[in-house]
């Protein structure tokens, strides 16, 4: 596959043209890709207002109504909804765990499991994130299995 | 909820292979044939089905290794209970037998055993393709 860049113009609108034979599972996780780069999040800390990189972040929380982004170290709160989230980020790396967790799996090292059909997800940042267990079929879904 | 029934279907599986066996070995060892009824089978079924119900001990939840210990050991006691009370209803064996209580306290254990090792070697395989699809997932790209 050949890959070319173009220098444009100041003020020319930037673009990516993917030319394939077919639209397949690859080819949508580029786009998704570049859609998750492109949108980013505002959180709000104290009195300053954050931009975050989807890419950064390990995985978003629900707890008590209140939905929390986490990143390496930081732990921010946003006032997305995680349904919200989760119809934002559709077909990208984020995915449903579980009711209160959608975690970025390009932000996961392992899989273990667990007891009762659970299985549980160390993350890069060696956080470990909990998966139920009606959750893990769709997961096998999504990793093609 | 769909998923725990599911879950709960394959243990049952499990649970009849188990039960079956350790009945037939009873049978063989007490030379018990002539005492089998033609209900033995459905008494079978009822008892590994109760077994089967164990699975609702564990929450759906990340549970603590000390929750864990609690749950595994409820759930055998459990069993024990399904398993004698069902012993004692279907009149398997004489209750003041203590070869035979015996002889079923360690069959019980066994099933338990072997039952939670099948399950969690398939866990563990499971494990190990999730962890191969990530890995081909993240390099996708």
């Amino acid at each position: 596959m050949k890959i070319i860049i173009e220098d444009i113009g100041p003020d020319e609108e930037e673009a990516v043209i993917i030319r394939c034979r077919e639209v397949d599972e690859a080819v949508m996780q580029l786009v998704n890709g570049l859609k998750l780069k492109k949108e980013k999040l505002t959180v709000r800390q104290g009195e300053k207002i954050l931009q975050i990189e989807p890419g950064d972040i390990y995985y978003f929380e629900a707890v008590d109504n209140k939905v929390f982004l986490y990143l390496e170290k930081n732990v921010y709160e946003t006032k997305l909804k995680l349904y919200e989230l989760e119809r934002r980020f559709a077909g990208t790396d984020f995915f449903r765990v579980s009711k209160s967790v959608i975690l970025n799996l390009a932000k996961v090292k392992n899989f273990t499991p667990e007891f009762s059909g659970r299985f549980e997800a160390l993350m890069k940042n060696g956080e470990r994130v909990g998966i139920s267990r009606q959750y893990v079929p769709l997961l096998k879904n999504k990793l093609g299995i | 909820m769909l998923s725990k029934m599911k879950e709960t279907f394959h243990t049952f599986a499990y649970v009849v292979t188990g039960v079956l066996f350790a009945c037939a070995l009873f049978i063989t060892v007490f030379n018990r044939e002539e005492m089998v009824p033609s209900n033995l089978l459905w008494q079978i079924l009822a008892a590994s089905f109760l077994c089967t119900l164990g699975n609702f001990i564990y929450p759906n939840r990340k549970i603590s290794r000390r929750e864990r210990i609690i749950c595994t050991l409820l759930h055998y006691l459990y069993t024990n209970i399904v398993v004698f009370g069902c012993a004692r209803v279907f009149r398997w064996f004489d209750v003041e037998n203590l070869i035979m209580n015996i002889f079923m306290f360690l069959s019980i254990g066994s099933i338990f055993l072997a039952v939670s090792y099948v399950i969690r070697r398939q866990n563990r395989k499971l494990s190990a393709l999730l962890n191969e699809r990530l890995e081909q997932y993240q390099n996708k790209i």
